[in-house]
């Protein structure tokens, strides 16, 4: 399985297709650190005012702030807003 | 995005559990939308979805092994109970909505825009005889046919346009220039002074000059001859044509009693209502047609809508009956006399004013104002050989 996953990064990075498309890699987008738009995410892993974190396929991202809020959630994508001072991707 | 929250109802719950992020992530997975997630503490969570998907949330609550709680409600069906005791109501705003919407489809306010020569009753009355007046099905007309019958109806105009916008339709026109005046060469004619006057500058553009810059002429003496005389052919007759600019003078004299009587407000001014429906009107006082001596009447209109965007065919009439009496006019008419014949003077004088000045007599009954002026004008007249004037 990983040498499958590993063969279509090799592809997309051959073939210059963006990877969040090709095998739903997660995407992160920030606006001006008061609102961020995660794609492709696999369900929150820990809510709360001060600290979100969200499961990826590689992963999970921790993102620390003040006021953080869920503002809309679905199977695929999820929008939080607030005061974000730190993302952490392990 | 607020209406239609409202219309679809939302309720505000709770969710309390060991692992309340396990229910928002299934309620991702099945499609759950949960609006405005706020954390209360560890294992609390607020947030507001749709009253339609509260059921779903209940089966992922349990599943998940949360405790769910309503907070409260808003919209949807808890504002369909609240309006099924007031279906009066509900069925006004249903049928205004609807008088609306039909009503949108008819012209009830008319503007035009661009007239320069033609009055706007003239294009109106025009438009009326072409099916476009208050009341008119706009999405009938056609703007192509309009601007064709108006073209022919009004040969002045030199386009025309109608947009409508709700429904006031906005009426654009652009009127003819006026043709310039058009003389046959062959025939012949002459220049002659229109009014009395020392010459001052001379533009012969056609024809032999007969007087020069200094010369003083009398209102119809030759300024111009159309006949052009030649020592190696014969006469040669042709269209004088000349501007002769000279210091002309000018004396009026206006005469006014002293004694002038004006009106004066007096108490008792008092309002009175109409309703006008379309062209139909409804008096809310009786005597309308009474004239009322002693009265002033100023009407106000106040047509209902919004200004640019759409119009009803509703307009509220308000007349205000103001009684006044007659008073004697302070006597010093001599100011107003001499500001309306400066007035007459400039309308009169085809040029500018160079100097004026106003002298005043008055005996025991009148006032006597008189205006002596010194202008510099074109005083070109321009009459074919038969005595008829060609152009001005």
């Amino acid at each position: 399985m990983k040498k499958v996953k590993r063969l279509a990064l090799d592809l997309s990075e051959r073939l210059q297709l963006p990877q969040e498309a090709l095998l739903t890699a997660s995407k992160l987008t920030v606006t001006a650190g008061r609102r961020i738009l995660i794609e492709n995410h696999r369900g929150i892993l820990a809510y709360g005012p001060e600290y979100i974190a969200v499961g990826t396929g590689e992963g999970s991202i921790g993102l620390r702030g003040t006021a953080l809020r869920l503002l809309a959630m679905n199977r695929t994508e999820l929008l939080i807003g607030g005061q974000i001072e730190t993302v952490e991707w392990s | 995005m607020k209406l239609y929250k409202t219309l679809r109802g939302t309720v505000r719950v709770e969710l309390c559990g060991a692992d309340p992020e396990a229910a928002l992530n299934l309620c991702a997975r099945r499609g759950v939308i949960l609006l405005d997630i706020a954390a209360q503490d560890a294992c609390t969570l607020q947030s507001t979805l749709y009253e339609a998907q509260l059921e779903e949330l209940k089966d992922i609550a349990a599943r998940c092994m949360c405790e769910l709680r309503v907070l409260g409600q808003s919209g949807g069906s808890r504002n369909l109970k609240l309006m099924r005791r007031r279906i009066g109501l509900l069925l006004a705003a249903a049928l205004t909505t609807g008088l609306l919407l039909i009503s949108s489809l008819y012209i009830w306010e008319i503007r035009v825009e661009g007239c320069e020569r033609l009055t706007q009753g003239q294009v109106l009355r025009a438009l009326a005889e072409c099916g476009v007046e208050q009341g008119s099905y706009w999405p009938a007309i056609s703007s192509d046919r309009l601007r064709s019958r108006m073209l022919l109806k009004m040969p002045e105009l030199a386009w025309i346009t109608v947009n409508v916008r709700g429904s006031c339709a906005t009426v654009r026109l652009v009127e003819r220039e006026e043709r310039p005046a058009i003389y046959r060469e062959e025939e012949t004619a002459d220049v002659v002074a229109a009014k009395d006057g020392v010459v001052r500058e001379l533009y012969v553009l056609n024809g032999k000059a007969l007087v020069r810059p200094g010369d003083t002429v009398l209102q119809g003496e030759p300024l111009v001859s159309g006949k052009l005389e030649s020592i190696t052919g014969p006469v040669r007759s042709v269209h004088a044509e000349a501007r002769v600019i000279a210091d002309t003078w000018y004396e009026m004299t206006a005469v006014c009693p002293i004694e002038a009587r004006q009106k004066v407000e007096s108490r008792g001014r008092r309002s009175r209502f109409a309703l006008k429906i379309g062209d139909r009107r409804i008096n809310f006082y009786i005597n309308g047609k009474k004239t009322l001596d002693g009265y002033d009447r100023i009407v106000h209109e106040y047509r209902l809508g919004l200004e640019g965007v759409f119009a009803l065919p509703l307009c509220l009439v308000r007349e205000e009956i103001v009684r006044y009496e007659t008073a004697e006019e302070p006597p010093q008419p001599e100011r107003a006399m001499g500001v309306s014949l400066q007035r007459v003077l400039w309308e009169t004088v085809d040029g500018a004013v160079v100097s004026a000045a106003l002298s005043s007599s008055r005996d025991a009954e009148r006032v006597c104002v008189t205006l002596r002026a010194q202008c510099r004008e074109n005083i070109a007249k321009t009459i074919d050989t038969q005595g008829t004037e060609t152009s001005p």
